[in-house]
């Protein structure tokens, strides 16, 4: 792609003689921070926002008060502006235009036929090129949907939403399920270390196959399934974050703790990516009403 | 593709009741254009080398070299920062932060997950992301093009299959 | 579920955040969308004792300044080949939104949130009263600081 595509036509310039104090408003316009400064239709010059906002008064009040001379001041555009950059020719790549801009560090290239300005590449026009490229190839849906199970009334309601959308999108399904940390002060002092692991991993299987019965084989959904100790919050977080998970599903009410937030507050504070909350009751969802009729 | 594809540099880190003279040196030291201000674990905003001269009084200024000095040792970077920056995760997709960057015009975007902040984006980032995914040569071949001074059709010369190309 | 959608927005471009999730996850079903602003009541100025400009005037206003917003962000989804429609309402945000969701057939509630923390943004009020009050789903997108290191 060549600048000539790519470039500006029409943009506002300035002259050397403009008054410093009135290209706010020219800035401002373009919604750039760079303008061209022509003389006739020959380019003479590049104007940042940042050179003329260094140059004026100061932004902090306390230092300001003593630039009041500044209105006075006749200094024009000729004063702030540089002959110091690189300019563009109409059939440079793109790659040139990018290379300018990076280096030059502005916003905005002017694209130069001999001495006459005839174009503007914009960062702002690349950036919704860029867009385009990304949202034309983009991700078509989900590739990873987290389900997180608690065993509850939520249960049906959440996996079949968490289902549905891994079957529409071709994405796979992990449910998971937190077990709380064990809280080994509670049992009986004595009980040896050997039966609370077993007891753990009988916990652990027990929920595994759980969850497998939880969707149909015939679902035609890839369907992982995890049993993670710990803190909850932390649990599907971590996990999301680990598995680059698209969607975390949860059902409500979640459990709340004693007197923090509750784990649905949390999760959609520190959640890498979107969260969805189901219901668990009719409007959740079709199949969440025939797993209430069933039960 | 996502944020975490692009490479982004750590920023450095500031306190709010950093003074201006103080950031500045750091930018420059780190050769940085942007740090971001913490108080305690929160992020509270981001600092600019632009926002840092613009402090900078005016050639008119009443004040002598030494009273600007001094001023701008009392100036802290809480009072120039940008507050409220916004973020974005490593898993947020590349639009999204493009959107962003576009849209809401800020200057850049900081990075973060959950251990905190890793990195920046300005759009500079993008424009290197972009360079990336647009092919290097055009699929035209390399015929040569007329370039006219003002807006018309330029026959192709080169073997590419098209038949004209449009100048705006 | 996601056959119908409504996603709150406010104009703002970190609430727009949600757009593009809603993009992802509606573009192969053949979804229909339904984006909501939701405005504050206008109340009727005044001039001393003479009314300047009567609240319906302001509302229809608003209400146009809005659609036209919305039109923006609806061609963005359209080209996804998602159905969308737009509305605004006015009133207390939760009720106007649980008033939308009842008069249609959404069943999915979709915003981000902002989060700055203390429910100080209108939107994280939103989220936080739609998932805690909601009887539909609620779909939340998160647009909100991390902790710093």
């Amino acid at each position: 792609m060549r600048v000539k595509t790519l470039m500006r036509t029409r943009f506002a310039t300035v002259t050397e003689e403009t008054p410093l104090a009135e290209t706010g408003v020219a800035f401002a316009r373009e919604q750039l921070e760079t303008i061209a400064v022509v003389r006739e239709s020959t380019l003479v010059g590049l104007l940042r926002a940042r050179d003329v906002e260094t140059m004026g008064p100061s932004t902090v009040p306390s230092l300001a008060a003593h630039d009041w001379a500044w209105s006075q001041s006749s200094l024009t555009v000729g004063d702030a502006a540089t002959a110091d950059f690189a300019a563009l020719d109409p059939e440079a790549s793109v790659h040139d235009a990018i290379r300018l801009l990076v280096r030059q560090d502005v916003d905005a290239v002017p694209v130069v036929e001999g001495a006459a300005l005839v174009g503007l590449v914009t960062t702002r026009d690349l950036l919704s090129m860029l867009l385009e490229l990304l949202e034309s190839d983009g991700p078509s849906g989900l590739d990873h949907v987290l389900v997180m199970v608690d065993f509850d009334e939520s249960t049906a309601a959440t996996v079949a939403a968490g289902a549905a959308l891994a079957r529409r999108h071709r994405a796979r399904l992990t449910l998971l399920h937190v077990l709380p940390p064990p809280l080994r002060s509670l049992l009986a002092p004595g009980v040896p270390r050997g039966m609370l692991d077993w007891a753990r991993r009988q916990q652990r299987e027990r929920c595994l196959v759980d969850l497998g019965a939880l969707v149909p084989s015939e679902s035609a959904v890839e369907v992982g399934r995890l049993v993670v100790t710990g803190d909850a919050a932390t649990a599907i977080i971590g996990t999301a974050a680990r598995l680059e998970v698209d969607l975390i599903v949860v059902g409500s009410p979640m459990r709340r703790r004693f007197l923090g937030p509750s784990l649905t507050d949390e999760l959609i504070e520190s959640a890498p990516c979107p969260v969805l909350v189901v219901r668990p009751d009719a409007k959740a969802g079709i199949s969440s009403r025939s797993a209430h009729a069933r039960r | 593709m996502r944020v975490a594809d692009c490479s982004l540099a750590v920023p450095p880190v500031l306190l709010p009741a950093a003074s201006v003279s103080a950031a500045g040196q750091l930018l420059a030291l780190h050769d940085a254009t942007h740090a971001v201000v913490v108080e305690g674990e929160r992020l509270v905003g981001i600092v600019s080398r632009r926002a840092i001269m613009a402090a900078h009084p005016s050639s008119a200024t009443s004040l002598t070299r030494g009273e600007i000095h001094g001023r701008l040792d009392q100036i802290t970077v809480g009072d120039i920062m940008l507050p409220d920056p916004l973020v974005v995760s490593p898993a947020t997709p590349l639009a999204e932060a493009v959107r962003l960057l576009r849209d809401a015009r800020a200057s850049v975007l900081v990075v973060s997950d959950r251990e905190g902040v890793v990195g920046l984006i300005t759009a500079n980032d993008l424009l290197r992301a972009l360079d990336q995914l647009v092919e290097p040569r055009e699929s035209a071949s390399a015929g040569t093009w007329r370039s006219t001074s003002e807006a018309g059709r330029v026959p192709a010369t080169g073997a590419s299959g098209l038949d004209r190309i449009e100048h705006r | 579920m996601f056959e119908d959608l409504l996603v709150v927005l406010d104009g703002r471009a970190t609430s727009e955040r949600i757009v593009e999730w809603i993009r992802r996850l509606c573009r192969t079903s053949g979804s229909r969308v339904r984006l909501l602003v939701v405005r504050d009541v206008e109340g009727t100025v005044w001039s001393g004792a003479h009314p300047v400009a009567y609240a319906s005037q302001l509302e229809d206003a608003t209400r146009l300044e809005c659609l036209a917003y919305l039109e923006g962000v609806a061609a963005r989804l359209e080209n996804a080949g998602i159905r969308v429609s737009a509305e605004v309402r006015f009133g207390r945000p939760v009720d106007a939104v649980l008033e939308a969701a009842r008069d249609s057939e959404a069943r999915i509630v979709a915003l981000a949130e902002p989060g700055r923390g203390g429910l100080r943004d209108a939107m994280d009020r939103l989220a936080h009263e739609l998932l805690h009050r909601a009887p539909i789903a609620v779909l939340v997108a998160r647009a909100r600081d991390q902790r710093a290191a």
